[in-house]
């Protein structure tokens, strides 16, 4: 019992923890995972700049996507932001 | 083209006396006649090219950048999970993993199969995502298979594909004459209309390389050093201070 509370456990904290997005490297998909800076269950992130894109224009993100730079900007890389910035997108950008 | 004449045709209409007579407007679409221009220069030489509709792309996403005048082309292959296949399958095949990517559109503006086929990727009116921050003026071609060698990329699928090698099952890819026939009639093509100045490998543009980009590989490298050599064009530009 005691070990499968640990377990439990241990599968929380990953799930809290640990999380992950996709990149676009040479044309292929890979998995980067990351410890998260703040705990949440979400576990899949994007980085929309994980390709060999341009960066997006802060005036034309949709909301789909400025949610997803916030999201990956605060769990990935700690940093809270409203991306309201051409800079702040840029600063978000980063792997 | 560049160019500020253009023939154009318009439905003749009937004047009547006392009438007046109704303007008739002319929209001259430069863009889409140069799109145009250059299928049909790939076609006249006997290459097939197959448009977008053709091959079942999903419609890229509202509001893309523009881009033209296009000075580069860069060369890709399709990576190395990647092997030959029919090309629409192919072409679909990259499309969903750009767009899974949060691409607005699949990244290259055309796409050549092992067969030679011909596809249309992204709209040539629009700035492609090919090639990490350097995508102004450029043109992405992707080559719809793997050209890396087996040591590329030195991860664990370098290792096993080394592995592989040693005990004689080749994993590296030739790229078949059919294929390289249709590279050459579409960068004609591209050099009839554009001032085609540059054309690089993609990890050879500037910024690549020091991000880990193997693109398009070993085998890719050798076609575009036999390529340049054949077309007199230049290397990509050297990255600015």
């Amino acid at each position: 019992m005691k070990k499968l509370l640990t377990a439990a456990v241990l599968v929380v904290l990953a799930v809290l923890y640990i999380g992950y997005y996709e990149a676009l490297e040479d044309g292929d998909i890979e998995t980067v995972l990351f410890i998260k800076k703040y705990p949440t269950f979400q576990m899949k992130f994007y980085n929309i700049h994980a390709n060999d894109g341009e960066y997006r224009k802060v005036d034309k993100l949709s909301n789909e996507l400025r949610q997803d730079i916030i999201d990956y900007c605060k769990y990935r890389l700690g940093i809270e932001t409203e991306v309201k910035t051409q800079s702040d997108v840029e600063t978000c950008a980063k792997m | 083209m560049s160019g500020t004449t253009f023939t154009t045709t318009a439905k003749a209409q009937e004047v009547k006396p006392g009438q007046p007579v109704t303007a008739v407007s002319i929209t001259v679409n430069d863009r889409a006649a140069t799109r145009e221009a250059i299928i049909k220069k790939v076609r006249s030489m006997d290459a097939i090219f197959v448009e977008r509709s053709s091959w079942g792309a999903v419609k890229g996403k509202p509001d893309m950048v523009m881009d033209w005048d296009y000075t580069m082309i860069a060369l890709h292959h399709a990576g190395r999970s990647h092997s030959c296949a029919p090309g629409a399958e192919k072409m679909q095949e990259v499309q969903k993993s750009h767009l899974s990517q949060k691409y607005d559109d699949i990244g290259y503006h055309y796409g050549i199969d092992c067969t030679g086929q011909i596809f249309e990727g992204r709209d040539i009116r629009l700035q492609g995502s090919s090639v990490l921050k350097f995508n102004t003026g450029l043109i992405g071609i992707v080559l719809l298979e793997n050209l890396t060698t087996p040591d590329e990329g030195g991860d664990w699928v370098a290792k096993g594909r080394v592995a592989l090698d040693s005990i004689g099952y080749s994993t590296t890819s030739v790229i078949p004459a059919a294929q390289v026939v249709a590279l050459m009639h579409l960068i004609k093509s591209l050099k009839s209309v554009f001032v085609i100045k540059h054309f690089g490998g993609h990890r050879e543009y500037p910024g690549q390389a020091s991000e880990g980009k193997i693109c398009p590989g070993n085998i890719g490298m050798e076609l575009v050093r036999n390529l340049r050599a054949k077309t007199q064009l230049l290397p990509p530009p050297a990255p600015q201070e």
